[in-house]
C-alpha cells in the first residue's frame, strides 16, 4: 500500500514543471560549480606543491639558524570543491621562526579586496538554496493541495489508514529530492576523478559520504515541516507564504544577521592583542636595549645594519666573542616576548571561542544552519577547520623551539659557520668596506656588496637537518568529523522525528472534505 | 423479499457543528443490496453531511452509521473496505494517466493484482474514449472526469457506493450514460446511495427516494408509491410546509 | 472603471496574509541590521578616533622635528559614515585607506592583512586572523529591498492573472465592458501601493533606530539620500512587479507561474550578481597576491639602481656630487617607480571589479545594488574619490612644505628632500589636515545615472512585454 502512494508522490512530483526548472537550476549551477572548484583546487594544489618543494630545497641549503626560513603550507583540501567554506581566503602557508608563534596564514587566494561582492557557489550552498525551495514546492500542496481538489476524499474512502498515506508522501517526495541530489553527487565526483591531479582517497569518499547522509537528513525535515505546513491550513497559498517566509528567514537572514553580528562583536571585543601589543613589544624593545648596554659592543668599526649578514660570516674574532654572548640571550629573551605575545593572542580568542559558542547554540536551532555546520565540520574548510590547523601551527612551534634548543642553535651555529680562515677575497672585501662612507639611511650601494660577498664562500657546510621536526597535519577521520558533528546530526534528526509526529497529529484530525 | 440486511445503514443519525446548525436531525436509513436510494434535498439540506458521516470524515453527534454491518466510527479503515466513494468534481491527479489514476486507486482500494485490461474493460464500461485512457487527466472535461471517477468505484467492487451529486453538470447524454451505469450495478446487487437536486433522474432510476429538508428525511417514497404522484409537485411542496411526521 | 478595479485589488492586496507576513519581515530585518550597524559603527567610530589621534600625534612631532623618520607618516582613514547603512556595498571589505609617507614621498594602501609592527621594532607580529564567515550579502537597507521586498513584489503579483483566470473572476470581469489594460493597470498599481508601505515603515523604522541610538549623526544630506532611495527602490521594485504580472500572462495556471516567477527571481536576485567571480580567475583580470606586487615594487627599485650604476660608480670619488646625484636623480626616480607600480594595481583592481560589474547589467538587482552605492556614496565609487582626495592632499602638504622651506624650484614629491627644511619647526595649525570631503549629490547621482537608466529602460520594456502578452491572453 506504502509502495503504492510513494511511487504516484514521486512519479507525479518528477512530471510536475516546478521540480524539472528546479533540477534544471540546479544541475547547471553545481556543474559550472564543481567544475570551476575542481580547476581551481588543481591550481592551488600545484602551488602548494610547488612551495613545499622549493621550501625542501631551501633546507638543504642552510648554513646557519639564521638563515632557516622555514615556511609550512597548508594543503589544499579536495572536499573544498565541494563546501568552498574559508579555505580559498586565509591563506595557504605560514613563516616559522623562533620570534613568533603564528597566528595566522599568509598568501590567500582572494586577492583582489574590491572582489568580495563575487562569491560563488559550492554544493552545500545550491542544496541549501535550491533543494530546500524545491522541498518546499513540492510539500506545500501535499495534503492541503489534495484537499482542495477533492482527491483527499476520495483517497480517504479507502481502508488506508491516516498514517499510511503521511509515510508514504514524505517517502515520495524525499525520494524525488534525493534522486537528484545523488545525481549532482556522482556528477562532482566523477569530475573530480577524472580531472588529473586530485588527491583522492578513502577518506575523502567516507567525508563526502556523511556529508551525503547529512544532506538527506536536511532535506528530510524540510520535508517534513513542509508537510505540517500543509496539514495545518485547508488553503495551499497561505502554506506557500508561510513556507516561503520560513525558507527566507531561516537561509538567507537568520545566517546573515547572526554571523554577522557575532563576528562584529568578535572583532569588537577582541581589541586587547592589538591594544596591549605595542607596551609587550616596548618593553621587549627595551629588554634587548639592557642585553646590549650590559654587554658592550667593542667599537672596531661603525655596523651598517644591513651588513649584519656579511658580518655575521666574515667577522673578526672579538665580534665573533662578542656575538656569541649576546645571541643566545636576545633570542632567547625574544622566544619568552613570542610566548608572552600568545598569551595575548590567547586572551583574545577565548573571547572569541565564547562568542562563536553562543552563535553556534542560536543557530543549532535552525535546520538549514544545523545542516552548514555539519557540512563545515565535515569538509574541514570551515572556521573549524582553520583554527584546528592555526593549533597544530602552535603546537609544531613548540617542538620546532625545542629542536632548536637540543642543538645549541643560538650559540653554536647561529650565526657563523666555521671557516676559521678568511680568504684573500674575504679580507680585500674587509677593507673595502672599512674605507666605505658610512651613510644613515645606506641602502643600495651596500646591498652590492652584500651580493658579492654571500657570492664568496661556496663550500660553506650546511646543516645537517635530517632530524628536523616535520609538520604533519591530517584531516580528522571521519568517525571523529561523526563526533564533532553529532550534536547537529542529532538536532536534524529530531526535527525530522518531532515533525514527523506534528504532522502525524496534524493530518490525523484534518478534515479532508472538499469545501470545509 | 428475503430479509437481507442494509448494507448502508443510518441508525438515528445526527451531527450537529461547532457553529450550532444542525446538519442531520435525527436521520434514519436502511440501504439495501440492490437497490438505488436517491437523496434528495435543497443545498444546505444535509445530503453531503450525511455522505460525510458515512464517510467518517466528521463523527456524529449522536447515532451511527453502518456500512456491511460495521460500525464506521468505531471501526473506519475495516467499514471502508464495503464502500466505494464517487466524488463530485474531483480533479484527480492531472499529470497521470487515466488509467494511471484508476491504477493508484484500484490499488488504493485493495485491488492490487488487476492487469491493464481489466482497466481498459472498465473504462469502456462507463462510456470513456478509447483514446482518453492514456491521455493526461488534466485535459479531461467535466464528463470525463466523471466517468473516470465512477470507473475507479466500480473497479473496487464494493458492496455499495456513495454518490455526492453524480450528474452536476453533465450533459444529458452522459447523464443518460450514468444511469445506464447505475442500473447495471443495482442488478450486479450493490447498495446505491445517491443525493443529488435532479428530481427528474432521481425518479427515473431511484427505487426509493428520500426529501431532507434542514437535516431531516421528510419523506421517503418507493418506485411503485411515486407513479402516481408527480415527484415535482411533492418536492417544491415540501421544500414550503412543514415537515410532517412520516 | 479602473478606480473600481484599483480599489478592490488594493483592499485584497491589503488584508491578504502575505502583507501581514511581509511587514513583520521587514521591520525585523531592519531592526536586525540597526543593530549590526550600530555595533559596527561604534567599532569603526572607536578605530577612527584612536588613529586620528595617532595622526594628530605624529603631526605634532613632525612639526617640532620634521627631521625624525619615524613620525613623518599619517594614516589617511575613510571616515565611517550614516549612508553605510543605506548601502555598505562591501565597503567594510575594502582597503580602509592609506597610509601616507612624507618623505620619501609613499602612499600605500593599507591592507587589512596587514603585520603589526611595533615601533621601532623590525620583527614582524602576525595579526590574529578575523575570520569572517562569508556573506553572501551585505546587511544593509539595499538588501532589504533588492532581496526581501522584491520578493514581496514578485509573490504579490505573480497571481493577478492566472489566479483570476482560475477563480473564474477574470471571465466575470470582461463580461463587463472594461479595457483590457484597465486591468493590469489595476494590478500594477496596486501591487506597487502595497510595496510603498512596507518600504516606508523600514525607512522610518532605519532612520528612528539610528537617531534614538545617538551613535550615528544624522545629516539632512544623509535625509535626502534616503529619500532618492525610496525612489530608486520603487523604480527597482516595479521592475519585480512586472516580472510577476509578466509570468502571470504567459501561463495559464497559478502553479506555473509561481515556480516561474519563483526561478525568475532567484536567477535575478541570488545567482545572477554573485556569478561573475568565476571570471576572477582568468588571466585578464587577475592580479598578483600583495606579497607578489611588493616584490615588484622593490624590483622596481633595483631596475632604476642597475640604470644608474655605471654614473654613481663614477661619481663616488666627489662625496658631494655623489651625494646631490642620488638625491636630485636616482632616489625620486626610485620612489617615484615604486609609487608607479603601487598604484597601477590599485587602478587594475578596481578596472577588473567595474568591468566584471558591467557583466551584471542583465540582473536589475545588480544594477539596483550599484545605483544605490552610488546614491549613498559608498562602495567602489567612494573609494575611488576617497583615492584621489588622498593623492591631493599628498602634493598639497608637499606644497605646503615647499612654502615653508622657501625652495623656488618647481618640483615633483618625490624630489622633495627633508634637508631643504633647515631645521624649521612648523606651526602645528598651519600644518594641512586630511579632512574628507563627501562626494557632492551632484556627482552621487551622476555616477548612478547610467544604472538607473537601464532600470528604466528594463521598466519600459517589461511594461510594453505585459500589456501586449495580456491583451493575447486567452481568458476562458
Amino acid at each position: 500500500m506504502i509502495r503504492t502512494i510513494i511511487k504516484r508522490e514521486c512519479l507525479d512530483n518528477i512530471l510536475s514543471f516546478k521540480f524539472m526548472a528546479c533540477v534544471l537550476v540546479a544541475i547547471i549551477l553545481s556543474i559550472i560549480s564543481v567544475v570551476f572548484l575542481t580547476n581551481d583546487y588543481q591550481a592551488r594544489l600545484k602551488d602548494y606543491r610547488t612551495g613545499v618543494t622549493i621550501n625542501e630545497e631551501s633546507m638543504k641549503h642552510v648554513p646557519v639558524y639564521s638563515h632557516l626560513a622555514l615556511k609550512v603550507f597548508k594543503k589544499p583540501n579536495p572536499l573544498s570543491i565541494f563546501v568552498t567554506g574559508i579555505d580559498r581566503e586565509t591563506g595557504t602557508y605560514a613563516d616559522i621562526n623562533h620570534r613568533d608563534i603564528p597566528a595566522s596564514l599568509r598568501g590567500g587566494s582572494i586577492k583582489n579586496e574590491f572582489s568580495h561582492m563575487f562569491s560563488f557557489f559550492d554544493l552545500s550552498s545550491i542544496i541549501l538554496i535550491i533543494f530546500t525551495l524545491l522541498g518546499i514546492l513540492l510539500s506545500y500542496n501535499a495534503i492541503s493541495g489534495e484537499k482542495e481538489e477533492g482527491m483527499l476524499s476520495l483517497a480517504l474512502s479507502n481502508a488506508v489508514p491516516r498514517y499510511k498515506l503521511l509515510l508514504g508522501k514524505y517517502l515520495g517526495i524525499l525520494i524525488s529530492l534525493v534522486a537528484p541530489l545523488t545525481l549532482l553527487f556522482l556528477s562532482g565526483i566523477l569530475i573530480v576523478v577524472l580531472s588529473s591531479d586530485a588527491e583522492v582517497n578513502a577518506a575523502f569518499f567516507s567525508s563526502l559520504a556523511l556529508f551525503y547522509v547529512s544532506s538527506l537528513l536536511y532535506l528530510s525535515s524540510i520535508v517534513l515541516i513542509g508537510l505540517f505546513v500543509s496539514a495545518r491550513t485547508s488553503r495551499s497559498f497561505v502554506s506557500l507564504l508561510v513556507l516561503l517566509s520560513f525558507y527566507l528567514i531561516t537561509v538567507f537572514l537568520l545566517p546573515l544577521a547572526v554571523n554577522g553580528y557575532a563576528d562584529r562583536q568578535i572583532s569588537l571585543r577582541t581589541r586587547y592583542f592589538e591594544k596591549s601589543l605595542q607596551s609587550l613589544t616596548d618593553e621587549r624593545g627595551k629588554a634587548v636595549e639592557q642585553v646590549y648596554i650590559k654587554y658592550r659592543a667593542p667599537r672596531t668599526w661603525l655596523l651598517p645594519s644591513s651588513n649584519a649578514r656579511l658580518m655575521k660570516r666574515i667577522t673578526p674574532p672579538e665580534y665573533l666573542e662578542y656575538y656569541k654572548k649576546i645571541y643566545p640571550i636576545n633570542e632567547r629573551i625574544m622566544e619568552e616576548y613570542a610566548v608572552k605575545i600568545n598569551a595575548l593572542r590567547e586572551i583574545d580568542d577565548a573571547a572569541a571561542v565564547m562568542i562563536r559558542r553562543w552563535r553556534n547554540a542560536i543557530l543549532a536551532v535552525m535546520p538549514s544552519t544545523n545542516f552548514a555546520r555539519i557540512a563545515d565540520l565535515t569538509a574541514e574548510t570551515g572556521e573549524a577547520g582553520f583554527l584546528r590547523f592555526v593549533g597544530r601551527l602552535k603546537t609544531y612551534w613548540q617542538s620546532y623551539v625545542r629542536y632548536l634548543d637540543e642543538k645549541d642553535a643560538f650559540g653554536l651555529r647561529y650565526f657563523y659557520p666555521y671557516p676559521e680562515e678568511f680568504t684573500a677575497q674575504e679580507k680585500n672585501l674587509i677593507e673595502r668596506i672599512k674605507e666605505d662612507y658610512v651613510r644613515d639611511n645606506g641602502r643600495i650601494y651596500r646591498g652590492k656588496y652584500l651580493e658579492e660577498a654571500l657570492g664568496i664562500n661556496p663550500e660553506i657546510r650546511n646543516l645537517d637537518l635530517s632530524d628536523f621536526p616535520e609538520f604533519n597535519f591530517q584531516p580528522r577521520s571521519v568517525s571523529e568529523k561523526t563526533g564533532a558533528a553529532l550534536l547537529n546530526i542529532l538536532g536534524l534528526v529530531s526535527y525530522s522525528f518531532i515533525f514527523f509526529l506534528l504532522a502525524h497529529f496534524s493530518f490525523n484530525r484534518y478534515d479532508p472534505r472538499k469545501d470545509a | 423479499m428475503e430479509y437481507q440486511p442494509s448494507i448502508l445503514k443510518a441508525d438515528d443519525l445526527s451531527k450537529r457543528y461547532e457553529d450550532g446548525v444542525l446538519a442531520v436531525d435525527h436521520l434514519n436509513l436502511n440501504i439495501y443490496p440492490g437497490e438505488v436510494y436517491c437523496l434528495l434535498g435543497a443545498n444546505g439540506a444535509g445530503k453531503t453531511t450525511t455522505i460525510n458521516l458515512f464517510l467518517n470524515f466528521i463523527p456524529p453527534t449522536t447515532g451511527t452509521c453502518f456500512i456491511n454491518g460495521i460500525d464506521v466510527n468505531k471501526d473506519p479503515l475495516e467499514a471502508k473496505k464495503y464502500v466505494a466513494f464517487v466524488s463530485e468534481n474531483v480533479m484527480l491527479y492531472g499529470n497521470f494517466t487515466a488509467r494511471q489514476n484508476l491504477d493508484f486507486f484500484a490499488k488504493l482500494g485493495g485491488k492490487t493484482d488487476l492487469a491493464k485490461n481489466d482497466y481498459y474493460q472498465v473504462m469502456r464500461r462507463v462510456s470513456l474514449q478509447e483514446k482518453a485512457f492514456d491521455q493526461r487527466v488534466k485535459n479531461f472535461s467535466k464528463g470525463m472526469r466523471q466517468k473516470l471517477g465512477i470507473s475507479i468505484a466500480i473497479i473496487k467492487d464494493a458492496p455499495a457506493i456513495l454518490l455526492d451529486e453524480p450528474t452536476s453538470g453533465l450533459d444529458p447524454k452522459a447523464a443518460a450514460e450514468f444511469l445506464e451505469i447505475m442500473a447495471e450495478l443495482k442488478k450486479e446487487g450493490k447498495a446505491i446511495l445517491m443525493s443529488t437536486h435532479d428530481i427528474f433522474r432521481a425518479k427515473d432510476i431511484g427505487d426509493r427516494v428520500g426529501i431532507m429538508k434542514e437535516g431531516r428525511l421528510v419523506m421517503e417514497r418507493t418506485r411503485q408509491e411515486l407513479q402516481y404522484e408527480e415527484l415535482n409537485k411533492i418536492y417544491l411542496n415540501y421544500m414550503n410546509s412543514e415537515p410532517s411526521a412520516f | 472603471m479602473l478606480k473600481h478595479m484599483l480599489r478592490r485589488q488594493i483592499v485584497e492586496d491589503i488584508l491578504g496574509f502575505n502583507f501581514l507576513i511581509n511587514f513583520v519581515l521587514i521591520s525585523g530585518t531592519v531592526i536586525a541590521f540597526s543593530l549590526i550597524f550600530l555595533s559596527d559603527y561604534r567599532g569603526q567610530m572607536d578605530d577612527y578616533a584612536i588613529k586620528s589621534a595617532r595622526n594628530e600625534n605624529h603631526l605634532r612631532h613632525f612639526s617640532e622635528d620634521p627631521r625624525d623618520a619615524d613620525y613623518a607618516n599619517i594614516q589617511l582613514i575613510m571616515k565611517p559614515r550614516a549612508e553605510r547603512f543605506i548601502s555598505l556595498s562591501y565597503e567594510d571589505k575594502f582597503p580602509q585607506g592609506f597610509n601616507f609617507r612624507i618623505y620619501p614621498y609613499e602612499l600605500k594602501v593599507l591592507s587589512k592583512k596587514q603585520d603589526i609592527t611595533g615601533v621601532g621594532s623590525y620583527i614582524p607580529v602576525t595579526t590574529r586572523e578575523f575570520i569572517r564567515s562569508p556573506e553572501l550579502f551585505s546587511p544593509d537597507l539595499t538588501f532589504v529591498v533588492q532581496f526581501l521586498l522584491s520578493f514581496f513584489a514578485v509573490i504579490l503579483a505573480f497571481n493577478a492573472v492566472t489566479g483570476e483566470k482560475e477563480a473564474g473572476t477574470l471571465r466575470l470581469v470582461y463580461a463587463n465592458p472594461a479595457k483590457r489594460s484597465y486591468f493590469i493597470a489595476a494590478k500594477y498599481i496596486s501591487a506597487m501601493l502595497t510595496l510603498v508601505l512596507p518600504l516606508l515603515l523600514g525607512l522610518i523604522t532605519a532612520a528612528v533606530t539610528l537617531g534614538i541610538s545617538s551613535i550615528v549623526p544624522l545629516s539632512s544630506g544623509f535625509l535626502s539620500k534616503l529619500v532618492i532611495f525610496a525612489l530608486l527602490s520603487l523604480l527597482y521594485l516595479s521592475v519585480f512587479v512586472l516580472i510577476g504580472l509578466f509570468t502571470s500572462t504567459v501561463t495559464h495556471n497559478s502553479k506555473h507561474s509561481l515556480v516561474l516567477s519563483l526561478i525568475a527571481w532567484m536567477f535575478l536576485v541570488v545567482i545572477l550578481p554573485k556569478s561573475p567571480g568565476l571570471l576572477l580567475n582568468l588571466k585578464h583580470f587577475d592580479v598578483p597576491t600583495g606579497e607578489q606586487i611588493e616584490n615588484q615594487v622593490a624590483r622596481a627599485s633595483q631596475d632604476v639602481q642597475k640604470k644608474y650604476e655605471k654614473e654613481v660608480m663614477a661619481l663616488r670619488k666627489d662625496e658631494g656630487s655623489f651625494l646631490r646625484f642620488l638625491d636630485k636623480v636616482v632616489d625620486p626616480e626610485i620612489d617615484h617607480a615604486r609609487q608607479e607600480v603601487r598604484d597601477h594595481y590599485l587602478r587594475r583592481k578596481i578596472a577588473a571589479v567595474l568591468t566584471l560589474r558591467k557583466v551584471n547589467i542583465v540582473s536589475p538587482a545588480s544594477l539596483y545594488e550599484y545605483a544605490a552605492s552610488a546614491v549613498a556614496g559608498t562602495g567602489i565609487f567612494h573609494f575611488e574619490d576617497f583615492w584621489a582626495q588622498a593623492r591631493r592632499y599628498g602634493d598639497g602638504f608637499i606644497s605646503f612644505l615647499k612654502q615653508t622651506s622657501g625652495n623656488q624650484e618647481p618640483y615633483t614629491p618625490f624630489e622633495f628632500n627633508i634637508e631643504w627644511i633647515t631645521n624649521k619647526q612648523f606651526e602645528y595649525n598651519a600644518i594641512p589636515k586630511f579632512e574628507e570631503q563627501n562626494m557632492r549629490i551632484g556627482e552621487l547621482l551622476k555616477d548612478a545615472l547610467p544604472y538607473v537608466a537601464l532600470l528604466v529602460l528594463y521598466n519600459l520594456f517589461l511594461f510594453t512585454l505585459v500589456f501586449y502578452k495580456f491583451d493575447r491572453y486567452d481568458i476562458r
